[in-house]
């Protein structure tokens, strides 16, 4: 298990937070911290850290990217 | 113009085209319900037993048909009874549109009668789930909710309306129908070089899953195999693509495939898969699935690639752009050397014929009997494991199952919504602990004249289990055991169908025909014997080489 650092770039819809947690629950990441920032009234600025198998950063900012609102996940830091 | 919220919810189903909607009426869904009695639009309300019955006609309307099914219930409970087949339609990738009602905006939060957080909920189980709390946000919740659905990879989307918002007043401007976001390109670099390691290739495999039906790309994919001398396997959901007789055509891969489909792909050198999601169901083990090839992996989601099995080479975007482009760069050619070592594997791996009255004679019955276009629907089980390996489809997306969140109960629901979508008869392949779950949809058949043959292959009890219980558990049966007790054909007759109870070929074949010209639903209970196993298998987690066959059985079966 190993700590990892994401960045978001999302539209800021309704009910945001919840589809990016469930979906990092649902791949078995827990979340330790998450940071949000409205850029603009439809942009939004995530910062989530999380706990995971290391194996699956790649798969999990792919999981993240194909959610609806995410223009694009990034891995910061692990 | 001015619309109240359940009028916006009609006009922009209209819009979509949408002809019929499956539902289950209830307090919070009132003012809509009221609307669709009313049936300015010209949709058509089908009322379903049950709420679970609806979504999963639903799904079939969608499998079935060009259209997207769509599904109405009310908050609560009802919500919940279709939260099963909203996590079914998921699992499959299938495109619907679950309505939902919700308590008035007023009540929500304060735990009111048949309150839920149906949006919460249901987002594991949906692309997307809206909570409506603006009236004049719904017209365009409810287009996304039709866009999103059949954008990119298809999926349900759910869009929770409270009543107070299905009353509520707003202007509604008309609109066209959506379309779906078209998918990017594949690079033409990465196809050029997915051809060069496929013309490289001396034992090449294709394997199908439920892309190939969904992206109507199942022609192209026939188109490839003829070409370039590889054989193609399915998964479960890609088996319709291909007919079983069609020379290059293995058949089904995977725990309850064909041996040969499984040899096949052990043994190639450069496997490439398109449309498929690597289910464990069809990889077994993933250290030994393919161990021998390079892996060329194609499909619409870019986070299918790599989630399972790793590719050598990713192709993500438009599947029928990609196909195409490869085809023009595949080399015309056959590979004698591998296709004498695939007749050895088929040899070697020949399934035993039997007599009498058993599944593959009585689906390869049903088969010669049948017109190629009827859908044919099964539950989870035996009987989908038999009709997977034995019917063989020659059209695509004809088979309806549960493939991937495997759901006992799915069938009669959706062979309804399958028979709706094309106007005509339908099949259910079913067994009895499977039929026993959602037999009640039979009376949402008889009601609206719904041409469905239900094929009950009863073997007394829950097969499946059962044979994993004879297999893995030393022959010990717990709660597997349904002894022939209810009379399906009694019950059948009860609800206002047509029933028969058959154990016989020749009664059988008889009766099939007999019934086909039915206006409404018919049952056809057919009593096979207890001891027919779904083998050989490959156990959970197994490869080829650890199948299980009728010898490592214990004799307690």
């Amino acid at each position: 298990m190993e700590t990892i650092q994401i960045r978001l770039t999302a539209n800021n819809a309704e009910d945001l937070i919840m589809r990016i947690t469930a979906e990092l629950h649902k791949r078995g990441f827990s979340i330790k911290t998450l940071f949000f920032e409205s850029l603009t009234a439809d942009m939004a600025s995530i910062g989530v850290t999380v706990v995971g198998e290391s194996s699956k950063q790649a798969q999990i900012l792919r999981q993240l990217s194909r959610l609806y609102d995410i223009q694009s996940a990034d891995l910061i830091a692990c | 113009m001015l619309l109240t919220g359940s009028e916006i919810v009609l006009e922009v189903l209209a819009e979509q085209q949408t002809t019929t909607v499956f539902g289950y009426p209830g307090g919070n869904v009132l003012s809509l319900y009221d609307k669709l009695r009313e049936n300015k639009k010209g949709i058509r309300h089908i009322l379903t037993a049950h709420e679970q019955g609806a979504v999963h006609a639903a799904d079939g309307y969608s499998r079935a048909g060009k259209g997207i099914g769509v599904v109405v219930a009310t908050s609560g409970p009802g919500a919940t009874n279709i939260v099963t087949g909203l996590a079914t339609a998921y699992a499959d990738s299938i495109p619907l549109v679950a309505i939902t009602g919700s308590v008035p905006t007023t009540s929500v939060g304060t735990d009111s009668f048949q309150e839920i957080d149906t949006a919460s909920l249901t987002l594991a189980v949906t692309k997307y789930s809206f909570f409506v709390k603006d009236i004049k946000k719904l017209a365009q919740t409810m287009r996304n909710a039709f866009r999103i659905a059949q954008s990119g990879r298809p999926g349900p989307v759910l869009v929770d309306i409270p009543h107070d918002i299905q009353k509520a007043v707003c202007s509604f401007e008309p609109a066209e129908k959506v379309k779906p976001e078209e998918a990017e390109q594949v690079e033409a670099e990465q196809i050029q070089q997915a051809a060069a390691l496929f013309n490289q290739a001396k034992r090449p495999m294709i394997y199908c899953g439920g892309g190939v039906i969904r992206s109507k790309t199942a022609h192209l994919v026939r188109k490839l195999v003829e070409k370039s001398g590889a054989y193609v396997a399915f998964s479960m959901m890609g088996i319709s693509a291909m007919e079983l007789e069609h020379s290059k055509n293995l058949g089904m891969a995977g725990m309850y495939g064909k041996m040969a489909a499984n040899q096949a792909i052990a043994k190639a050198d450069v496997l490439l898969a398109i449309g498929t999601r690597f289910s464990d169901r069809g990889t077994g083990n993933r250290e030994a699935f393919a161990r021998n090839a390079k892996i060329i992996h194609m499909d619409v989601d870019e986070a299918e690639l790599g989630k399972v099995i790793p590719a050598d080479i990713e192709l993500t975007g438009d599947m029928k752009g990609a196909l195409e482009a490869l085809i023009l760069l595949v080399e015309e050619k056959t590979i004698p050397q591998w296709e004498e070592e695939i007749k050895t594997i088929q040899t070697t791996f020949a399934e035993e014929e039997k007599e009498g009255f058993t599944p593959k004679r009585i689906l390869e019955a049903l088969r010669q009997m049948t017109e190629d276009t009827v859908p044919v629907s099964t539950d989870v089980g035996q009987h989908q494991m038999w009709t997977s390996k034995y019917y063989s489809f020659r059209t695509p997306g004809a088979h309806l199952t549960s493939g991937g969140f495997g759901t006992m109960g799915y069938g009669m629901g959706a062979a309804i919504g399958a028979s709706v979508a094309t106007k005509g008869q339908s099949l259910l392949v079913t067994g009895d602990g499977s039929f026993t779950m959602n037999m009640q949809e039979v009376t949402t058949a008889v009601r609206n004249q719904i041409p469905v043959t239900v094929l009950v292959l009863n073997n007394g009890g829950l097969g499946m289990i059962r044979q994993l219980q004879d297999c893995f558990c030393d022959g010990r049966r717990f709660s597997t055991e349904l002894q022939f007790t209810t009379d399906f054909a009694a019950l059948a007759r009860a609800m206002g169908a047509d029933g028969y109870q058959v154990s016989d070929m020749e009664t059988f074949e008889e009766v099939y025909k007999k019934t086909r010209a039915n206006q409404g639903p018919t049952v056809i209970d057919c009593r096979i014997a207890e001891k027919q196993h779904a083998l050989p298998m490959i156990p959970p987690n197994g490869a080829v080489e650890d199948r299980i066959e009728e010898k490592d059985i214990p004799t307690s079966c």
